[in-house]
């Protein structure tokens, strides 16, 4: 299993690349941009989904297990997913599970997209856009707790 | 239908605290016969996509919490045609 620094920083590189797509597409974005097949817009879109998929599954796959283990000391080796996003929902380093499944259910609309309509696309991608800095929020809370900077008894 | 009573108690309660409506179920899952499968569901009306996509994606995350991580997928009723709407609207089924 990798080590949280190594983790963190993939983290820190996919969230970055997510800002710079995002920076890339029109805001608000519309169905006519997507009509326009604009080859640097559908450049942005591609990055941003490819990103989007990445963050969410080391996050979720990854760094939470390892926060788990190394930080929080607690013997989730071979734990589900499942116990590990309640375990830190408890100790608010999520804020709640059920979001965090529906950031899930994001990456997997927008992995699908070609089974949107243009105007569902449109919808879900506002979506995902608020949906970075939740994730960006989640990443900075560990960080500072692995940095020592977490103030918050979390405990 | 192959649903266990469960499954069908947490599709029927959650489509109806994000939707107001008991969903349908399509696909696969209807045949008696046949084994594993998406479990295909259908909420009927005619949903604004404004609305229609932030409740599926509630709907299904709540689903997934529940029920744990299997493969669900969910086609909203909306103004606009397209087959797999026709085809979810014509084989469906409330669970």
């Amino acid at each position: 299993m990798r080590l949280l620094d190594d983790l963190l920083k993939e983290c820190d590189r996919h969230i970055l690349a997510l800002q710079e797509a995002m920076a890339r597409c029109p805001q608000p974005l519309t169905a006519e941009h997507l009509s326009t097949r604009n080859p640097e817009l559908i450049a942005a879109l591609d990055q941003f989904a490819y990103r989007f998929t990445k963050l969410q599954d080391v996050i979720s796959v990854q760094l939470f297990r390892r926060f788990a283990l190394d930080v929080l000391l607690e013997p989730v080796e071979s734990s589900p997913v499942i116990d590990i996003l309640n375990l830190l929902e408890r100790y608010h380093y999520l804020p709640s599970v059920v979001r965090w499944q529906e950031i899930r259910e994001i990456r997997n609309q927008i992995t699908h997209e070609y089974s949107l309509e243009p105007d569902e696309l449109i919808v879900t991608l506002g979506i995902a856009f608020t949906a970075v800095s939740d994730m960006s929020d989640i990443v900075s809370a560990i960080k500072n707790r692995v940095l020592g900077t977490d103030r918050n008894n979390r405990q | 239908m192959r649903l266990t009573d469960h499954e069908r108690e947490v599709i029927r309660e959650a489509g109806l605290r994000h939707f107001g409506v008991v969903p349908h179920l399509f696909g696969s899952r209807l045949d008696d016969g046949a084994r594993g499968g998406d479990i295909d569901l259908f909420v009927p009306g005619e949903w604004p996509v404004e609305e229609a996509v932030p409740r599926r994606l509630r709907f299904c995350a709540e689903l997934r919490h529940r029920l744990g991580d299997r493969k669900i997928d969910v086609v909203i009723g909306g103004k606009s045609r397209s087959s797999i709407r026709e085809r979810a609207s014509r084989q469906g089924e409330a669970v």
